[in-house]
């Protein structure tokens, strides 16, 4: 196995058990990046396809370790959810087609998937920014 | 402009050069005729002195002849002492006319120098009037272009203290001159620019020019607009500043128009980076649904004209929103000879036209609606001759005020259903679609069933609420 092939490998397994929440409006897309992570192993708590279900799911679950999140919304920006979020502590990645200068500077620091997604992306960002939680197996 | 006004403000300065020149020379014409005058007064004293010795002579000369008839024998002394007076009195007349001649040649010199001094005074205030009106009409012609552009014009001394502003200023501020004077202005700008815009004039006088951006309040609307701000100095020919000339010209619309350009862009990189990722989840899904690469290079390009159709509807249509008809009509056609008579009498279409879609909806639903039709073609009620394909539709306002679009796609006819359980035939993605997809993105309620003979389906979906139409449901059978 290459290099790569190990690190994908390692970053796969840390996303082993992590609850990931998906809010992605577009249903192909959301039902892909389901896929993606069941196959990793990760519980997907959604897809959910608008603010609204974001909300009352996230006020629902006790733990999240991580999400991904759409920025448009079928026409609504999904920047509150980023908000309750980052104020829960939850890590999470924007999924997105829109340059970074459309995403407020609050954001700045928050990574950025540009669609369409791939698995080995998602593994490779998300898993790297869950690596801190407890839900990691030991290496 | 600028440069006949340069012509007109040179050629004033040489007309004053030329009549402070004159006025030197009158000046030293008038020494001249002071000379002149003092010469030809001296010379009419001493014609009248030499005229009254002249007569006093005269009459010493007509006593002495009485005298001579009273006594001739003192003749003879008194006739010496005669003569040496004529003598005398011919030298004097001799010495006036000489006094006279000078004296006519001195009165007509100064005659002709101050007819010549006239007529170049003359001449002078002649070209001096005509450049007044001149300058008089260039002045009326700025006036009139600055009162005619449509920028707000203002003069100011240093330090942004406005000495003038033009009536569009008033016109839009509601703001005299006098009140845009010192630092009136600054009352029509928002709050929050005001410090910018003292900033910038602070600036300005150390770059030479002045340029901010500030809203200011539109009096007859009470709203800001934005405004571009700029200014030069005037400067004398050693580089002093007099005064400021400045201009505000509306920037609203253009700012407007960019930001709308802005989130046009926005909304195109959105639309584009989504489909691509449908794009990519279709072929995930068509793949895993292909048996051979023959069955995937048939599907794949189905499913891609069915995305192309709808992305060119998409755009074709801007703002307006497409409506149902219009998308069933073009997916149908993708399969069948929708005007053909064979058509006719196996697909019967039953609706209200015009029924608006949200177009969040639309590429979904024609994914929909094109699995509903290859399915119907492959397997369907379009397969078999005796087969019949009815798509009826209505709207109907449920408890709520919101208005729903019910549609029923009822294929009959088919002989060869599958079986309860059995996988399905088209690879399940267009059932995926109807009973999944549409319920996730859009609250839809959908079913999907086979019936004895033929394929069941029904969508319920909101319609937007900012055009809604209810008609009443006429069935028109297509071709």
């Amino acid at each position: 196995m290459t290099m790569s092939g190990w690190r994908q490998t390692v970053l796969e397994h840390w996303l082993k058990g992590c609850r990931i929440l998906v809010v992605e409006d577009e249903y192909l897309i959301a039902d892909d990046l389901r896929s993606i992570l069941l196959e990793a192993g990760a519980e997907v708590l959604g897809p959910v396809p608008n603010v609204e279900d974001a909300a009352s799911l996230i006020e629902a679950e006790q733990q999240i370790d991580g999400a991904l999140l759409d920025i448009n919304l079928n026409g609504t920006m999904a920047f509150n959810i980023a908000d309750t979020l980052v104020a829960r502590e939850v890590p999470f990645v924007f999924a997105t087609g829109y340059d970074q200068w459309a995403i407020p500077d609050r954001f700045a620091l928050v990574p950025r998937l540009e669609k369409p997604i791939k698995g080995p992306q998602i593994f490779a960002v998300l898993a790297q920014m869950i690596q801190r939680k407890p839900c990691l197996p030991p290496l | 402009m600028a440069a006949s006004d340069d012509l007109l403000v040179g050629q004033a300065a040489k007309l004053l050069d030329e009549n402070e020149q004159l006025k030197t020379e009158l000046e030293s014409s008038l020494y001249e005729n002071a000379r002149l005058i003092d010469d030809r007064d001296r010379l009419l004293r001493r014609v009248t002195a030499l005229a009254r010795e002249l007569q006093s002579t005269s009459s010493i000369k007509l006593a002495q002849a009485s005298d001579r008839a009273d006594d001739r024998t003192a003749e003879a002394p008194t006739e010496t002492k005669l003569s040496e007076t004529e003598e005398e009195l011919r030298v004097a007349f001799e010495e006036l006319q000489v006094l006279t001649e000078e004296l006519e040649v001195t009165n007509n010199e100064l005659q002709r120098a101050n007819e010549e001094l006239e007529e170049r005074v003359r001449s002078r205030t002649r070209e001096l009037t005509a450049l007044n009106a001149e300058l008089r009409r260039s002045d009326l012609r700025m006036s009139t272009l600055i009162e005619g552009i449509p920028q707000l014009v203002w003069r100011s001394g240093d330090h942004g203290r406005w000495t003038w502003c033009s009536p569009q200023w008033t016109d839009f501020t509601g703001e005299t001159s006098a009140m845009s004077q010192g630092l009136g202005w600054l009352d029509a700008l928002h709050p929050d620019d005001r410090t910018a815009a003292l900033a910038a004039w602070d600036k300005a006088e150390i770059v030479g020019d002045l340029s901010f951006e500030a809203r200011i309040c539109h009096k007859a609307h009470g709203k800001y607009r934005h405004f571009q701000t700029r200014a030069m100095p005037v400067r004398t020919a050693d580089g002093v500043v007099l005064e400021w000339l400045g201009t505000c010209t509306d920037v609203h619309d253009i700012m407007r128009l960019r930001e709308q350009q802005n989130v046009l862009v926005d909304e195109l990189q959105h639309r584009t980076r989504n489909l691509m990722a449908v794009v990519h989840a279709v072929t995930i899904r068509t793949i895993k649904g292909s048996r051979t690469l023959e069955d995937f290079r048939r599907c794949i390009d189905d499913r891609m004209s069915a995305l192309s159709r709808v992305q060119s509807l998409l755009s074709r249509r801007g703002s307006q929103r497409i409506s149902f008809d219009t998308l069933l009509r073009a997916e149908l056609s993708a399969h069948v000879d929708l005007e053909g008579s064979s058509s006719a009498l196996k697909i019967l279409l039953c609706g209200p036209q015009d029924v608006p879609l949200q177009t969040s909806l639309v590429q979904t639903l024609a994914l929909a609606l094109h699995e509903l039709a290859t399915n119907a073609v492959k397997y369907g009620a379009l397969s078999v001759p005796s087969g019949m394909l009815k798509v009826a539709w209505h709207t109907a306002q449920s408890d709520g005020s919101k208005v729903r679009l019910l549609v029923d796609w009822h294929e009959s006819g088919v002989p060869d259903i599958p079986k309860p359980g059995a996988s399905p035939r088209g690879g399940g993605y267009g059932r995926e679609l109807i009973e999944r997809a549409l319920p996730y993105q859009l609250g839809a309620k959908t079913s999907y069933a086979f019936t004895n003979d033929g394929v069941r389906c029904t969508i319920e979906v909101d319609v937007p609420d900012d055009d809604v139409r209810l008609e009443t449901n006429g069935a028109r059978t297509l071709a």
